[in-house]
């Protein structure tokens, strides 16, 4: 396999998870393309029999990193409106679907969002991880962990509307078909 | 009602937890982890069976093309 057949290979999983970090597809794919001509250049560096995916990821992630600094002044205003906007709405939050759980995955810092999706989505090992986000072994997973009771926290609200009404809401349900009965 | 307050759990006891609020009817914890579990699962998987945009195929062909013009000869690489 040429190199080139091989790094079309892992573009699929670099662009899911580009998207989930940045959860914008122009954004996503300006990363792939930086990270695919980063590697290109630098193929002769890698070397065969490793892990070309773990390779890969990290020169996005680098990438990522890199435009994050860039970028984060000047889009702070923007997601300062954004925040506004979704707290405005909280009413839209009924029913957990995908979009609330993207919704909810944007509201994580980077480090907590790359390690859970690498952990629990790109079928990295914690050891693989934590080689590509330079660091140890047990930040990765206090960086899950935080990612997840984060993650529990903003959708608890979804999750009681889906859970919950059993033992929540059927007396008052009941209560008030009775009542209803009653007064017809 | 309070089951709420029992949310923020330390990273390394989560099954004590567990158990903790299993007292007054079934937790939601362990549910609520393996929705987002899945949920997280299933946004991966719609990204990864998305097509490959044509940008990025073109860019690989270019740079494909690139290199090996320069690994040949002129001479030889010169057909056209």
């Amino acid at each position: 396999m040429n190199p080139r057949q091989e790094l079309l290979q892992h573009i699929p999983n670099l662009r899911a998870f580009a998207l989930s970090l940045t959860g914008n597809a122009d954004q996503a794919d300006d990363l792939v393309q930086e990270a695919l001509m980063k590697a290109w250049t630098s193929l002769e560096r890698f070397q065969p029999g490793t892990n070309m995916r773990a390779w890969l990821f990290t020169i996005l992630r680098n990438a990522f990193y890199s435009e994050f600094r860039k970028k984060r002044r000047e889009v702070e205003d923007a997601d300062g409106a954004m925040a506004a906007k979704l707290s405005s709405h909280p009413e839209q939050f009924g029913h957990m679907d995908l979009d609330d759980f993207r919704r909810a995955l944007e509201e994580l810092p980077p480090d907590q969002k790359e390690a859970l999706v690498l952990i629990g989505a790109s079928g990295f090992s914690y050891e693989e991880a934590a080689q590509i986000c330079e660091c140890a072994v047990g930040t990765v997973k206090s960086r899950v962990n935080r990612a997840r009771t984060r993650l529990g926290e903003l959708l608890s609200v979804e999750s009681v509307a889906e859970y919950g009404p059993d033992t929540v809401a059927q007396p008052i349900i009941t209560n008030v078909q009775s009542k209803g009965r009653s007064v017809a | 009602m309070r089951k709420k307050d029992e949310k923020h759990v330390a990273d390394d006891a989560p099954s004590k937890r567990m158990t903790e609020s299993a007292e007054d009817g079934p937790s939601l914890e362990p549910q609520l982890q393996a929705q987002i579990g899945r949920k997280l699962k299933a946004m991966y998987d719609s990204y990864l069976s998305e097509p490959v945009p044509d940008r990025l195929v073109s860019l690989l062909e270019q740079l494909d093309e690139m290199s090996s013009q320069r690994e040949q000869k002129p001479r030889e690489g010169n057909k056209s």
